[in-house]
């Protein structure tokens, strides 16, 4: 099922929402910095960054806050955008990166890292979640492949083998941490999705390259997207390249989502709300859609971490926890208002019939 | 066939019946004499009760399997019970020497063996080593304690959030007719608390101290480890956090970003971190470099094979106390 519209926004229109997405951005990520579990007037802050406040404040604002603020808007837009290419490539409004395999696959990795090796911190696992996303997209790919006997793997076989290949890779994570726990106190941390102490802000100094990739990729590939919503056959007579468009967007979906979870770990749900929030400024058009995706992960993510710090104080909630909770009836809500919206515009678009004849059964 | 020779058949016959008869009936009277001599013995065991139910435990054990491997294993092991089974303990999973690594191994020599993963209890394996006599936390025996019952004897103690250790001890002391010893043990920790009270008393009157948890998500302080316990059990003046832990008996729980202003009353820390990369990353954590009891260097490290236990671990935790006492 298309899961967009032929409708494309104004330029005008996707320019004043990208600069009103990016402002608030802006907005929120200063927030991210001024408030936190331990309270400090803006001019403290402030001098955290002139070397003028004291070392505690110094310790705090550029240790942890300005690293835990950079990940989430890195990691939130990588994982959001990394969404809305699976939806895109599944026409699958409910599809998010867990889906194909990519975070079954770096969970799998992760978790041999940390039980076979020792691994403790995201700069140690950050190549583990790497290889293991790739290796789970691949096998999707494969299987999904092989299922339709065709070299480009259509939707509902990418998604087929995806829940297959994520439940297989998953039974083996959950033995591995089944037998050892020791393993399973490092994991959990990375399963729940965390910013606390900005820990992955060191490989974020390595992966960035491979987001920035990735964002590129997803960028080139969207006008080839808006050609694949109307099902592959068009897109085909359209002149796109089925097989290529897909591989590519394989490949940015494991460099997105691996270079995310191996920072942030594995954050749920944002990969697949916030694509939905941005659905409707852009009409679909994922020319538009890629790039305000990343601005409403990052929102996302800012947020949650912003609420986790603050409503517990002086402890915090993981943001992982954070975005489930909030992130939950929030997707239910949009969801409810987008079948309501969608049953008005059917009603009204369908022309009034009298009653049909009631046929008597005999 | 003569009617008199066929006659003799029959009294012959009936003669073993009935010979066949008294003798099934001596032997069952035999048997149930026995079965009544059993149950003697069996009401000659100890009784005591524990905090699911009465229990009775034969006079003699003869192999005694824990199911939880912490506070169980350190007392079945100190009062030298003939441990057969316990959980088994992952390799590499804490940096530091379990406690009860010695004991244990002792109990290894003498044939005790892992007989499941810690909290994956498999109840088959345990009737397998055929114990004598059950021990363990009732929080794990109480949703399988008809089927562990009819393998053994169970004897469910406490946790320390429930009893002391000493309480358990002495529970497990009576049951199993060892309570000179469990007494002596109390007695040999008490002295050695005494000892270590009298020898730092200064230190311990005027310096503030924490036990804290601490990783990238954050520190933490509870009222009930044991390594908690043996700080208040030598008179350990408690830093602001560790007063609110023990004032409310519940742990208080801080983020990152609160490392430094929630323990910077602290005069000295016992720093509980479980991993290699964990410590290494505490200690290149600014917020705890300025800690004033860091920059002291009042610190020592222990893990969380200090937060339960028995009297043996009790002892290791003393032996740690007085190490960040001597410090000073």
């Amino acid at each position: 099922m298309p899961t967009t519209s032929t409708r494309t926004p104004s330029a005008r229109r996707v320019l004043v929402v990208g600069v009103l997405a990016l402002l608030a951005v802006l907005i929120v990520a200063t927030l991210s910095i001024l408030v936190g579990t331990r309270q400090f007037d803006p001019a403290t802050v402030l001098g955290a960054f002139t070397g003028t406040a004291g070392e505690e404040a110094h310790a705090i604002i550029l240790g942890q806050r300005v690293p835990r603020t950079i990940l989430g808007i890195v990691g939130g837009a990588a994982l959001a955008v990394g969404g809305a290419l699976v939806q895109a490539h599944t026409r699958n409004p409910l599809a998010d990166p867990g889906l194909l395999g990519v975070t079954a696959g770096s969970a799998l990795a992760v978790v041999l890292a940390i039980s076979l090796l020792g691994v403790s911190t995201p700069a140690g696992y950050l190549w583990f979640a790497f290889a293991g996303a790739l290796m789970g997209t691949v096998l999707v790919a494969v299987f999904g492949s092989a299922a339709t006997r065709r070299r480009d793997a259509g939707p509902a076989s990418l998604v087929l083998a995806g829940a297959a290949v994520s439940a297989l890779l998953g039974a083996v994570t959950g033995v591995i941490l089944l037998l050892d726990t020791a393993t399973l106190d490092v994991y959990r941390f990375w399963t729940v999705g965390s910013l606390a102490g900005g820990r992955g802000f060191e490989a974020l100094g390595v992966v960035w390259p491979f987001l920035v990739l990735g964002l590129l990729l997803a960028l080139v590939q969207a006008p080839a997207l808006n050609a694949l919503a109307l099902g592959d056959d068009i897109a085909r007579s359209l002149g796109r390249n089925i097989a290529g468009t897909r591989m590519l967007g394989l490949a940015a979906i494991v460099l997105l989502v691996g270079g995310a979870v191996a920072c942030i770990g594995s954050l749920g749900f944002v990969g697949l709300v916030a694509p939905h929030l941005v659905r409707r400024l852009c009409r679909d058009d994922q020319r538009a859609l890629v790039p305000l995706s990343a601005a409403a992960g990052a929102l996302l993510v800012l947020v949650a971490d912003i609420v986790g710090r603050v409503v517990v104080a002086p402890n915090e909630i993981p943001v992982g926890i954070t975005l489930g909770v909030l992130g939950g009836p929030a997707f239910l809500l949009l969801v409810v208002r987008s079948a309501r919206r969608r049953s008005s515009r059917r009603r009204s678009a369908t022309p009034r019939v009298t009653a049909a004849p009631r046929v008597a059964s005999s | 066939m003569s009617r008199t020779s066929a006659d003799h058949r029959t009294t012959r016959l009936l003669t073993a019946l009935a010979a066949s008869a008294a003798t099934i009936a001596l032997l069952a009277g035999c048997t149930s004499g026995a079965a009544a001599d059993a149950d003697a013995a069996d009401g000659a065991g100890r009784t005591v009760d524990t905090i699911l139910d009465e229990v009775t435990v034969p006079e003699q054990i003869d192999a005694v399997v824990v199911i939880e491997g912490r506070r169980d294993l350190d007392i079945a092991l100190a009062l030298g019970l003939p441990v057969v089974g316990f959980p088994i303990e992952e390799e590499g999973a804490l940096e530091l020497e379990s406690p009860l690594a010695d004991a244990r191994a002792e109990a290894e020599a003498n044939g005790a063996t892992g007989l499941f993963i810690a909290d994956e209890i498999n109840i088959e394996a345990i009737a397998e080593a055929a114990p004598s006599l059950i021990i363990s936390r009732s929080d794990d025996v109480e949703p399988i304690f008809d089927e562990l019952s009819a393998i053994a004897p169970v004897l469910a103690i406490g946790e320390q959030d429930v009893s002391t250790w000493q309480d358990d001890l002495l529970l497990v002391g009576e049951a199993t007719g060892t309570t000179a010893t469990a007494e002596a043990l109390i007695a040999e920790y008490e002295a050695r608390v005494a000892e270590v009270s009298a020898g730092y008393a200064d230190v311990i009157a005027s310096k503030l101290v924490v036990p804290l948890g601490t990783d990238a998500e954050g520190s933490q302080v509870r009222p009930n480890r044991l390594l908690s316990t043996v700080l208040q059990d030598v008179g350990a003046q408690p830093s602001a956090a560790f007063a609110e832990s023990i004032e409310t008996g519940e742990g208080v729980e801080f983020g990152p970003e609160a490392l430094l202003d929630a323990h910077k009353d602290a005069d000295g820390i016992v720093a509980l971190v479980n991993v290699a990369d964990e410590w290494a990353a505490t200690q290149a954590n600014p917020l705890w470099t300025q800690l004033p009891a860091v920059a002291a260097g009042h610190v020592v490290r222990s893990d969380k094979s200090t937060h339960e236990g028995g009297p043996i671990t009790a002892m290791h935790a003393l032996d740690v106390v007085e190490a960040l006492y001597a410090t000073f």
